[in-house]
């Protein structure tokens, strides 16, 4: 009896010296500060003051119904989400059957098309901040092509474009990447029996390839999505969220609403809501997959 | 044969026109400013390495790496030993409990940093882990861990219970089985794993940008990120703090470029 107890509790050390290092991290940094946003989405903290008042459901009434700047910025993302997730599976898709040719530089493209992936998105942003309002424009001059001298960064009302651009030379690669498995993965017989059928390349990439791919299309549309919702740090270097707050995406609306206008009562309930939205789109995809799944 | 050498000549370009960012970015970065501002697309009339020294030693590159560095190997040594270790006792688990802490830690792969961001900042500064690099490390254990245990439990579902058993009645204990049966055999995944957590903590700016605020701690992204904004005016300086932030990465990239391909379309197709 009391063997089987110590046992027992032998194997709960065990377990707590295996799980316990990561658990109380883990807590401290993540449940401890999720519960805390929670809480603190009911209250008009300011974040300076140590004291606060409870204010109900005020900060997510408001959110939704009275401050137009989250309900742009959750459009913008909208937006700028649909546009990248569109580019990047296209874009990926192509430039896959690109390096999956015969071409005898197949292997270096494939380095350089992955490469902005390795880059931290703050420097890719500054990079092409400067290519635009420079190199861009100067080229434009001198060659006569007036499309170049356009101010891509200047003007709010376009200003997505060039950012879904800059979004898709940074994150192509990686799509890339995921594709070109899902291409070397298609069984050579399988090609080779279409060809006998006299199908032509056309025919052959939507009634087979693209339909082989649905498991790597099913990835990158998954990853895609949610990176694009949680977009950052290259906004915030390549625009810094303007011009004219044109381009806030709701993760720069949220850090500005708590770190700049100092509301974190308010910042923390957007962050909640922030975080419903991508938990239904997350769970939405799960449905999609096991949909998917079963049919294959 | 001619077709053949036409789609080289075609993919060449192609390749051409995608690095034109980093191409001009580089031949401005040997200008003088007056120069650059004269023509951003001519050749430097004479090479200006000096522009390299002046930023070197105005971002206080040698300690912006070394910080970078630190928090890297740190962070991410941590989070693959501490994943390893509580994705293996996970895996092992009789019953339901195992499932109900795998969905425990992999909560917050759902949940976007924004979320947590503002108490984690508070907290920080009542634990006064502000403006610490040790602190850092801390969280990004937490926070990097999640996705790690997912990667490793995944793998070590499919490894044979034999090994372990035979190591056992070899009188091994636990831990000896874990660190001398198991861990040699997670190589492949921890490639993986340490490929991504290193990608993410080297690049990592916004959780770095909230606690480290002090010069003297902070990473290459948080320098380049104030020193591009300081030298908004001086695009050819600021060009360099662009290319003296990217090459460690490249460097390192290039060297290894297809362990990190694979390792990185690996886990992403996993998470």
């Amino acid at each position: 009896m009391s063997s089987g107890a110590s046992s027992k509790l032998r194997k709960f050390g065990i377990t707590l010296s295996f799980i316990g290092p990561i658990c109380i991290l883990y807590i401290c940094f993540f449940v401890v500060p999720l519960g805390g946003s929670f809480l603190y989405s009911f209250t008009d903290w300011d974040g300076l003051q140590s004291t606060f008042q409870w204010v109900g459901f005020r900060n997510y009434t408001d959110m939704l119904w009275n401050s137009g700047d989250f309900r742009d910025s959750f459009l913008f993302t909208l937006k700028f989400s649909a546009l990248n997730i569109v580019l990047v599976n296209v874009f990926g898709v192509l430039l896959a059957l690109l390096v999956d040719s015969k071409l005898k530089s197949k292997y270096a493209l494939r380095v350089i098309f992955f490469s902005p992936n390795v880059i931290s998105l703050i420097v890719v942003g500054f990079l092409w901040k400067f290519f635009f309002s420079s190199v861009l424009y100067e080229m434009g001059t001198k060659l006569g092509w007036d499309f170049l001298t356009y101010s891509f960064l200047g003007n709010p009302d376009h200003i997505l474009y060039p950012i879904a651009g800059v979004s898709l030379w940074s994150s192509v690669g990686l799509a890339m990447v995921i594709y070109l498995a899902g291409l070397q993965g298609i069984p050579g017989e399988l090609k080779e029996a279409m060809h006998v059928d006299g199908a032509g390349s056309w025919t052959r990439f939507w009634k087979m390839t693209l339909p082989l791919l649905m498991p790597a299309i099913i990835s990158n549309v998954f990853l895609t999505t949610t990176n694009s919702f949680k977009v950052f740090d290259l906004i915030l270097s390549l625009t810094g969220g303007g011009p004219a707050n044109s381009s806030q995406s709701l993760a720069i609306n949220i850090y500005r609403e708590a770190f700049t206008a100092n509301s974190y009562g308010s910042g923390t309930a957007r962050s909640i809501v922030f975080c419903l939205f991508i938990v239904i789109v997350m769970l939405v995809q799960f449905r999609v997959m096991r949909s998917k799944e079963v049919s294959a | 044969m001619i077709r053949r050498g036409f789609g080289e000549i075609v993919a060449v370009l192609l390749a051409l026109l995608f690095l034109l960012p980093i191409l001009f970015a580089l031949l401005n970065s040997f200008k003088t400013n007056g120069e650059m501002l004269r023509s951003f697309v001519s050749w430097p009339e004479t090479w200006q390495f000096g522009n390299y020294k002046q930023v070197w030693k105005d971002m206080h590159y040698p300690r912006a790496l070394w910080n970078t560095v630190l928090v890297t190997l740190f962070g991410v040594g941590f989070t693959l030993l501490f994943s390893a270790m509580a994705a293996y006792r996970i895996s092992r688990m009789k019953g339901s409990r195992g499932f109900w802490l795998l969905m425990f830690f992999t909560l917050s792969m759902m949940v976007p940093f924004q979320t947590i961001m503002i108490p984690l900042v508070k907290l920080a500064s009542e634990l006064n882990l502000m403006n610490s690099r040790f602190g850092l490390v801390l969280m990004i254990i937490a926070l990097f861990s999640p996705f790690t245990i997912f990667l490793y439990r995944g793998f070590m579902t499919q490894l044979p219970a034999e090994l372990e058993e035979a190591a056992r009645i070899d009188g091994a204990n636990v831990y000896q089985t874990f660190f001398r049966i198991i861990v040699p055999l997670l190589l492949p995944v921890t490639a993986t794993a340490a490929v991504l957590n290193v990608l993410w903590v080297w690049n990592d700016f916004i959780l770095s940008f909230l606690m480290l605020q002090r010069e003297e701690v902070m990473t290459l992204q948080l320098t380049v990120y104030r020193y591009f904004g300081t030298y908004s005016q001086q695009w050819n300086l600021a060009l360099v703090s662009l290319i003296l932030a990217a090459i460690p990465v490249l460097i390192i990239y290039l060297m290894l470029q297809k362990y990190i391909i694979k390792g990185v379309a690996a886990g992403a197709v996993k998470g």
